[in-house]
């Protein structure tokens, strides 16, 4: 029986170790740390935002990758990757725009430089080096033995070996050719793997070398001519507005040139533009909205928001308002929220309008995060758009009518079991005035208006409606005692809200406060042009004040 | 002596790492090299576009040529980060003499305004980066982080973490004094 050295035992677990650590690293760990809803819809472009986020270092944790990693950081750069991909940008082109904010060290395979060239060459350096000292001790001869050391195997060894050297010549000899071959199998492999490591391109199918240098050249100067095109629209539209600064088109094509060439900031100022000489129109508003969210990587922003509320306020049915309304409820895992906005929309929707496809992905998707059941889409419309121009009719209006208030009436359901719902009763409440119900659409409002009674627009809402409706009594009152209890966050702009103030002193007689009816209207006489219709008006009011 | 270049080539390796590993050893111990800190790509150059809203007005737009000519600060903080409530009276003795600006990163605006009510505001201008996009242009590793600009805008300095008065003797005033 043989038996086994402690040496022995070490080598066997090294080899052991060296063998798992070469199979773990041929598994690698599949864990990533992407999550669901970063995903883009589109699987190629998907595709190209995992390989680019396998090659960006998560900063925060150093070791890892961004694609493995969950810190908020990863998160972020995974976003700005996914953003800049969905404007069109080459893998390069998103490298170096990452590179150049965080430098080299962002790249987890470092490019060749004058200051990383020791990095790529150790490996070959360590390699040869390794090589010359093996071939180097090969060449050396054994160290020779004392003739009394030797033992009784090593002198019969010496003594076989000599007996057998004339059939050995051949078998002892090739010390040097091993040596050249050991020496060049090292060489070779080394250079390969550096030109590979130099020149190597994983991602692109095998090829001969030209091929593959006329198709990289030919895609960069597609590129780059697209760029080219767009920088050039961007620059005539950019002089077209200066020369037509009245011109609401010419602001608007300028906005959609900026847009193209991935400049939020003058597609948003092109915009505001717009918006000034449009007198307020909601749907630029919509746009710059959406360029905001846009701008912030596709997540709406709080500025982006305001906006929206604002645009709904006056205008209940914009649909990039609405759209991007559910899209926030959707960022906020609201999801039924969501569903119930882009439900709305989808229904508001013409049977051809280009955006119901989106919108049915974006309802399925939301349903799908949130773990809900999708709701039931009116098939017919979906229909009708399948068969095209043929049958283009859309829901007859008794239909639509049905539908809306079958909507209306779930909405009501919903919002008696969940009260506190104030953006649901206040969409109830424009519902109902679609209907033409507007005894429903006051006590809706009402609703809204006592949960948050620092609400002006909603205050001035119910205003105008009660006064439509004819101003009952029981009304006057009540809205009189939220008038009262008005308390405002806002200061300075209510009281420049010239509305807000007619109405207060309106109401506040019905409650007979003649004090704040009095305040009301000698402020809104003060900020009045002196001999207005309405300052003639409200002089006579005042005067009849008790 | 047959067997001198197998000796030779492996003690010359040996010095060289030696060498490098003193020079980086000696280096860290004097105290010019912080570990922690890599070294930002932005130096010497402009900062990069940051087209974020006001915390005042959401409708206007951050504005680096408001402070062009002066030595300024631009400080990313936020209300949850609690290094940026110990750093507070240091951005508040700096704004006696420059400019500060201020980036509130991934803060909700009211959030921004009650911490600025609490431990004072020091700030020029206010951004709102709330999607934390615009700190990416920047290299932003995490708050607080704080840049110097000098008078042709362009970044001279930036540290990662709290300014304390170690960093504000060591690395900020010098700055501030070479910039001037």
């Amino acid at each position: 029986m043989r038996q086994v050295t402690a040496g022995q035992i070490i080598r066997t677990v090294f080899a052991l170790l060296f063998f798992s650590a070469f199979f773990f690293s041929l598994t690698g760990w599949p864990a990533a740390a992407l999550t669901p809803e970063e995903k883009l819809a589109d699987p190629i472009l998907e595709d190209r935002a995992r390989a680019l986020s396998k090659q960006l270092r998560c900063l925060v944790c150093q070791n890892q990758s961004i694609d493995d990693s969950d810190a908020d950081l990863a998160k972020d750069l995974r976003r700005e990757v996914r953003g800049l991909l969905q404007t069109g940008a080459s893998d390069a082109a998103i490298l170096e725009r990452i590179q150049n904010s965080y430098g080299d060290y962002v790249l987890l395979r470092p490019p060749v430089s004058t200051q990383t060239l020791l990095l790529w060459l150790a490996p070959a350096l360590i390699l040869t080096g390794g090589g010359l000292i093996i071939i180097f001790g090969m060449r050396r001869p054994r160290p020779l033995q004392n003739a009394n050391q030797l033992t009784e195997r090593h002198k019969k060894k010496w003594s076989d070996r000599q007996i057998n050297q004339a059939d050995d010549t051949a078998k002892s000899q090739p010390a040097l050719p091993v040596r050249h071959a050991a020496a060049a199998g090292i060489a070779i492999t080394a250079a390969a793997g550096l030109l590979y490591g130099l020149y190597g391109r994983p991602d692109l199918p095998d090829q001969p070398l030209y091929k593959r240098t006329t198709e990289l050249a030919q895609k960069q100067a597609e590129t780059k001519a697209e760029t080219e095109a767009l920088n050039t629209a961007f620059d005539a539209a950019q002089k077209a507005a200066a020369k037509q600064p009245d011109d609401i088109a010419s602001w608007l094509q300028l906005a959609l040139a900026a847009a193209r060439t991935g400049n939020s900031r003058v597609e948003i100022d092109a915009l505001q533009n717009a918006l000034s000489l449009s007198d307020d129109a909601a749907d630029i508003k919509a746009m710059i909205a959406e360029a905001l969210s846009r701008a912030a990587g596709g997540q709406v922003t709080i500025p982006a928001r305001e906006l929206i509320n604002e645009i709904l306020q006056v205008e209940p049915n914009e649909p990039r308002a609405l759209f991007l309304w559910g899209l926030a409820a959707y960022q906020d895992e609201a999801y039924q929220l969501a569903i119930d906005r882009w439900a709305y929309l989808f229904q508001l929707s013409a049977p051809n309008a280009p955006w119901r496809e989106t919108l049915e992905d974006s309802i399925r998707q939301a349903a799908d995060d949130g773990g809900l059941p999708a709701p039931d889409l009116p098939e017919k419309a979906k229909a009708s758009t399948s068969q095209g121009e043929a049958d283009s009719s859309q829901m007859s209006a008794a239909e639509q009518q049905a539908m809306i208030e079958g909507m209306v009436a779930g909405l009501a359901a919903r919002l008696e079991d969940s009260p506190d719902d104030r953006e649901g009763w206040l969409r109830l409440a424009q519902s109902y005035k679609v209907l033409g119900r507007p005894d429903e659409q006051i006590s809706a409002l009402f609703r809204a208006a006592e949960m948050d009674k620092s609400d002006i627009a909603v205050l001035i809402k119910l205003s105008e409606v009660i006064l439509q409706s004819g101003e009952s009594e029981q009304h006057a009152r009540r809205i009189g005692k939220l008038f009262e209890q008005n308390e405002v966050r806002d200061r300075p702009r209510s009281q420049a809200h010239p509305q807000w103030l007619f109405f207060r002193g309106h109401f506040a007689l019905s409650e007979n406060n003649i004090p704040l009816a009095r305040e009301s209207w000698s402020k809104l006489l003060a900020g009045l042009p002196p001999d207005s219709e309405l300052a003639n008006l409200l002089t006579e009011k005042l005067a009849t004040l008790p | 002596m047959r067997f001198r270049l197998s000796f030779i080539l492996p003690l010359l390796g040996f010095v060289i790492l030696l060498g490098i590993s003193g020079m980086a050893l000696l280096a860290t111990l004097s105290g010019n090299r912080d570990v922690t800190q890599l070294p930002s790509v932005l130096i010497g150059k402009a900062p990069p576009r940051t087209d974020l809203p006001l915390l005042s007005d959401p409708a206007s737009f951050l504005d680096f040529s408001a402070v062009s000519g002066q030595v300024a600060v631009v400080n990313f903080f936020a209300s949850w980060c609690a290094p940026c409530r110990a750093e507070a009276p240091a951005l508040e003795a700096l704004s006696q003499q420059l400019p500060v600006i201020g980036i509130a990163y991934k803060d909700r605006p009211e959030d921004t305004d009650a911490f600025l009510r609490q431990y004072g505001n020091p700030f020029s201008q206010i951004a709102v980066d709330f999607e934390g996009q615009a700190a990416l242009r920047w290299g932003l590793y995490g708050v607080p982080e704080t840049y110097i600009l000098n008078k042709q805008g362009k970044i001279i300095l930036r540290h990662a973490g709290p300014i304390d008065k170690g960093v504000m003797d060591r690395l900020i005033m010098p700055a501030i004094e070479n910039a001037r």
